[in-house]
């Protein structure tokens, strides 16, 4: 287990004991008798916390990512998220658990063009029952208040197509869509490498905010050490992937 | 399925353009396989009803397909034709109920001239044992009298009393135009669908004058003309002369063909024989629905090659579609990566893929079948009396619903193309995707 270091405040958030990612023993190929991509002895988030992970491109972030989303293969017993073994899931039932529990950002092109922004936020309450329980009573409500937050919460914004919207405001759809339904994990992956300076902070902090009011971890990955600044932690990649 | 199907149409309408353009290519493989469908099973119907209410067709000894195509159709020749002689055996047959004689070889302005009795009237059947009946005017009673076919009168614009002129030969073209001896209209028959309507009708006495009139005859092929000529002559003679049958009161000296009706249709077999062996002179007698049937192993030929050729079409159609839905894949997948990422499995967007194209098929065949409802209500009037074709959509509704169902499932099954492709696409693109 890797000392948990960097935990400063809202133990009132975190602290409960109950992880909600636990990666351990983990060691991953592309295919079998390859040389391993990912081999992590130790990685978790507790409930509510925000992790930076740091490093450059190619060290296997992005597979650390799709391990933890369960998109790739992986043995059982590696990795848990909300209490749930990944590992031991089928194709299909790991599809549906990461809708229940897991909300993704990617770097860009993260919305389905030809549909609204609401539309794109309410998407994962539409393929998850258990997000669409949670948002309360109307998810449509609970998706312009998100949009709200996130500063869009102009009527024509919040109705045009997603393709017409700037990359800012796609980004933030896309961060409103991961919150939607309060899953327990938000997976970030480098969304913030398509904004300039100025959106880049701004994003992040809207980003953290709506983390803590909704009380979902955050594991962040990115190059970029001038974002490091408020989070729980700050993880380097080179320490946690001993391949 | 709510949120696939919603996915689809959205996609779909995403790509409205492209869809569209899919949707009309399956549509008018639709219109025309359908369209062809309709159209060879109005061809058959309209044939069949043709000759329906005949039980046999006597004629001088030959192909029971000529003779069918010649006497009902007024396709052709029949032989050298047949004695009155025999027209009396016929008639006395005991099994017999009634007998019409048949005379052909002129035309009126292309269209058949038939020599007959008023008998004809009476007897003749078409589409499912309905009897002729008359717009106007009655069966012809006078020498000189004539009964028109209803496609004649309209476009030709004949009412009763108008003064036709009929022609020597069969073609369109008349070289030989028997001026001395025209016609006056009597009556005007109610369409029927079928060759009837594109027929005149005269008595066997006005057929013979036609003939007899003419002293000079330029006809290579009459030679007959001066036998009847002489026996013109006489014709006057005959008409006081005796016969039970008044209906019979001119004789002439050859017809081509008898039409028969048997009171009982189980000794059809035994006629044909008695028929066939008669000693006098070489007879066929022709059971039309049996020369029916040869004739559609004549046709089967090309009729086949014609729904090859309309499956070929509608196969494009598919592979129209199959092309769009493929080409599509690579730019769309960011979207299935998305849709992934918020929860769809694999499998869901590979039946994203068979629904859009279960959509766009059916959109294809909705569309198809309107606009061939629309035409065949626009063409009808011109189907029915240019070439005697009703086009019955009814008719083969058993056969049609196969045909949609078939390529209903042609094309959700070319669709398992491009969704396995996308199936293995996901698996493998996971969350990630290049751009």
């Amino acid at each position: 287990m890797l000392p948990e270091i960097g935990l400063r405040h809202r133990r009132e958030l975190i602290g409960s004991g109950a992880k909600v990612l636990n990666v351990t023993k983990l060691e991953y190929a592309w295919k079998k008798g390859d040389v391993p991509v990912l081999r992590i002895d130790a990685l978790g988030l507790e409930k509510g916390e925000r992790v930076f992970l740091r490093g450059p491109s190619g060290s296997g972030k992005s597979t650390l990512l799709a391990a933890i989303a369960g998109v790739v293969d992986i043995p059982t017993g590696s990795i848990s998220v909300a209490g749930t073994d990944v590992g031991q899931l089928r194709s299909g039932a790991r599809d549906r658990f990461r809708v229940d529990h897991v909300g993704l950002i990617f770097q860009m092109f993260n919305l389905i063009p030809w549909q609204s922004a609401l539309e794109n936020v309410l998407m994962p309450c539409r393929f998850s029952r258990r997000r669409r329980e949670r948002t309360g009573a109307d998810p449509k409500l609970s998706a312009l208040r998100l949009l709200d937050e996130l500063g869009l919460s102009d009527p024509a914004l919040v109705s045009a197509l997603a393709m017409s919207l700037s990359v800012g405001q796609q980004q933030r759809v896309a961060a409103a869509r991961a919150l939607i339904g309060a899953p327990e994990l938000i997976l970030a992956d480098e969304p913030t490498s398509a904004l300039d300076e100025d959106a880049k902070t701004s994003f992040l902090d809207l980003l953290k905010r709506e983390c803590e009011s909704v009380g979902s971890a955050l594991l962040f990955v990115s190059h970029d050490r001038s974002l490091e600044e408020g989070f729980d932690r700050v993880l380097d990649i080179a320490e946690v992937n001993k391949v | 399925m709510k949120t696939t199907l919603s996915l689809a149409v959205g996609s779909l309408w995403n790509r409205r353009f492209v869809a569209a353009l899919t949707v009309l290519a399956i549509a008018l493989s639709v219109f025309l396989v359908i369209g062809v469908e309709r159209l060879r099973v109005s061809a058959k119907e309209s044939f069949a009803n043709s000759a329906s209410g005949i039980d046999l067709i006597v004629a001088s000894r030959g192909n029971p397909v000529q003779v069918l195509m010649a006497t009902v159709f007024g396709v052709g020749s029949t032989g050298p034709g047949i004695d009155w002689d025999t027209y009396e055996m016929v008639e006395a047959l005991p099994q017999v109920a009634w007998a019409v004689p048949i005379a052909m070889g002129d035309n009126h302005r292309g269209y058949p001239v038939v020599g007959t009795t008023p008998a004809y009237f009476e007897h003749f059947r078409h589409s499912n044992g309905r009897p002729l009946a008359f717009t106007s005017g009655h069966s012809f009673s006078e020498a000189d009298g004539a009964v028109i076919g209803a496609e004649i009168a309209t476009r030709f614009g004949y009412e009763i009393g108008a003064t036709i002129v009929n022609a020597h030969g069969a073609g369109e073209v008349a070289f030989d135009l028997h001026d001395e001896a025209p016609f006056v209209v009597a009556g005007i028959l109610m369409s029927t669908g079928t060759t009837v309507d594109r027929m005149v009708f005269v008595s066997l006495e006005g057929f013979d004058q036609l003939h007899a009139e003419k002293t000079k005859s330029v006809d290579p092929f009459g030679q007959e003309t001066s036998a009847k000529y002489d026996h013109a002559e006489d014709a006057t003679d005959s008409v006081e002369a005796d016969h039970h049958d008044h209906d019979h009161a001119h004789e002439p000296d050859k017809i081509n063909a008898i039409y028969v009706g048997l009171a009982d249709r189980g000794a059809v077999l035994s006629i044909q024989r008695a028929i066939s062996e008669y000693p006098a002179e070489p007879l066929s007698a022709v059971l039309p629905a049996m020369a029916l049937i040869e004739l559609w192993s004549i046709t089967g030929a090309a009729e086949q090659v014609i729904v090859l050729m309309a499956s070929a079409v509608a196969l494009a159609g598919i592979v129209a579609m199959v092309v769009m839905l493929s080409a599509s894949l690579e730019v769309r997948r960011r979207e299935f990566a998305i849709l992934r990422s918020v929860g769809a499995t694999p499998f869901r967007i590979f039946s994203l893929i068979v629904l859009e194209a279960g959509l766009v098929t059916s959109a294809g065949l909705l569309l198809g079948l309107v606009l061939l409802g629309a035409l065949t209500e626009m063409l009808e009037p011109v189907l029915l009396s240019r070439f005697g074709l009703q086009v019955d959509a009814s008719a083969s509704l058993l056969r049609e619903s196969w045909l949609l169902l078939a390529i209903l499932v042609a094309g959700l099954a070319a669709s398992f193309v491009p969704a396995l492709r996308v199936y293995r696409m996901t698996l493998a693109d996971g969350l990630s995707f290049r751009l």
